[in-house]
């Protein structure tokens, strides 16, 4: 009769530890091996997603030849990365992502036409962020403040 | 008895539930290599489409008019000259489906399409008006481009030539010369010959009329 | 009584399960529902106003785009040349719709697919050239 009365009480006490222990090896399993691995393939789709997004907005901000041309056209950039703060500069004709993470960072080069003769400054991703495109009909250099 | 049963339930239970994990993350695993088709792939396909078919290209003889004989040289270092994205890149590039410029297996890259027309030229047209008759002649709408040779007889002073109206050329002291002049692509244009009474010579006017096909322009770019 | 516990583990496990399987569906609606590309759209219809604004027309001294909004009979007289002329432009999959001052030809707006568009302004008016995949 004892044992009877005994038993759910214990089955029950086990169960509820069984079910325990599954949860906390799952949570552990997931945030030891899945989620960081997440983060940073999402960060990673970011930091591409920024550079392509920027780089097409530079490109398309470039006017028709004219005889004067003074453009400002603001850039709108994500604050950070994996929440970090990167930068993006202009290098050798191309835009470059300095991130403190060197698998975020990265390069795609630009095409402009012929009469663009520089591309010079930086962007801080905290900082708003403008492209400014001066010149005249044959020579044109972008600016990004 | 109970207790064993009970137990076999949860174990099954639990089963269940890590098999529903294991489906949700496969899910997860999906979404994210799905997301998005490689940005810089459609950032390069869109910047060889552009600076193929803008208007200060060398491929291009008005936006989105691409020149036959252009085309017809491109090739996959002019491309990567172009447009840098494209620098270490796959792609493909085709006019309605005909190959243009081809270079390692494109397939899996983002493809922009674009709407040009492909113009290229007839053979030049010669035209000949006669100073002493006071002919004209008439170049049809499409051409924007002629070159004028002027040949004043002996004892003659050409010194205008008109265009649609128009005084193109020009000389007070009389003209000899051999000018490209612009004309309006919308309407013919008439060229009219102004020269004192009595003069004689020729002009002769040649120009080349252009036949514009439209296209479709389909860039493919895997980097 | 031993029937009534083992039902109450397996009620467990399905909410579990359920649970679970609704949490990945949403990734699977989420991420499927991307959205059409507007920009291509958008772009394309540029490019077939870009054309029809240097192309002369058979006779008059506009552009076919400055003709179609010129006056009645200039659309009448353009319409068709026009059509064809955008028929050829665009890839097979794409339709359009000219809508002009003077009057509007193309395909049957759909009220549900995602459209590109330009309007130009021309001397007689503007013409919008709406594009769509159809």
């Amino acid at each position: 009769m004892t044992d009877r009365g005994l038993a759910p009480v214990v089955g029950k006490g086990m169960e509820a530890l069984i079910v325990l222990l599954y949860v906390a090896s799952l949570v552990a399993v997931l945030h030891g091996g899945v989620l960081p691995e997440y983060r940073t393939a999402a960060a990673a789709e970011v930091s591409e997603r920024t550079l392509s997004t920027t780089a097409e907005r530079v490109e398309a901000s470039i006017p028709p030849r004219a005889s004067v041309v003074d453009v400002t056209r603001t850039v709108p950039l994500p604050d950070t990365i994996d929440r970090a703060t990167y930068r993006i500069r202009a290098v050798d004709g191309g835009l470059v992502l300095d991130h403190p993470d060197p698998g975020l960072s990265g390069r795609v080069p630009l095409a402009l036409p012929d009469r663009v003769v520089a591309v010079e400054g930086t962007w801080e991703s905290d900082d708003p962020a403008a492209v400014r495109i001066r010149g005249d009909a044959d020579r044109v250099r972008v600016i990004l403040t | 008895m109970r207790a064993q049963t009970n137990l076999v339930a949860l174990v099954l239970a639990l089963v269940l539930l890590t098999g529903a994990t294991v489906v949700g993350v496969t899910f997860a695993d999906a979404a994210l290599s799905d997301a998005d088709r490689d940005p810089l792939d459609r950032h390069a396909a869109t910047a060889v489409a552009d600076r193929l078919v803008a208007a200060d290209a060398p491929t291009t003889v008005r936006a989105n008019a691409l020149a036959a004989d252009a085309v017809g040289d491109l090739n996959a270092s002019r491309v990567e000259t172009l447009a840098p994205p494209a620098e270490g890149a796959a792609f493909r590039i085709a006019l309605d489906g005909e190959p243009v410029v081809e270079r390692g297996p494109a397939g899996s890259g983002v493809t922009v399409r674009r709407s040009v027309v492909v113009v290229s030229r007839t053979d030049p047209i010669q035209r000949s008006i006669n100073v002493s008759r006071g002919s004209t002649v008439r170049i049809p709408r499409g051409v924007d481009l002629a070159t004028v040779v002027v040949d004043p007889g002996s004892n003659s002073t050409i010194r205008t030539v008109r265009a649609g109206g128009r005084v193109v050329l020009y000389d007070g002291a009389g003209l000899d010369t051999n000018a490209t002049v612009h004309l309006s692509r919308y309407e013919p244009t008439t060229v009219r010959i102004g020269a004192e009474t009595n003069a004689t010579g020729r002009v002769t006017v040649t120009y080349r009329r252009p036949i514009t096909e439209a296209r479709t322009l389909t860039v493919t770019v895997d980097a | 009584m031993p029937r009534g516990q083992l039902s109450l583990s397996i009620i467990e496990a399905v909410v579990g399960v359920v649970l679970v399987l609704g949490v990945a569906a949403g990734f699977v609606v989420g991420v499927s529902g991307s959205p059409s590309s507007t920009p291509q759209l958008d772009t394309l219809a540029r490019d077939t106003a870009t054309v029809l604004g240097s192309e002369p027309t058979e006779s008059g001294g506009d552009s076919r785009l400055a003709a179609l909004a010129r006056s009645d009979r200039a659309f009448e007289q353009v319409r068709t040349p026009t059509r064809e002329r955008i028929e050829r432009l665009l890839p097979a999959d794409v339709v359009f719709e000219v809508r002009t001052p003077r009057g509007t030809f193309g395909y049957p707006r759909s009220p549900t697919a995602a459209v590109g568009s330009v309007t130009v302004p021309t001397r007689y008016g503007p013409v919008t050239i709406r594009v769509w995949y159809g």
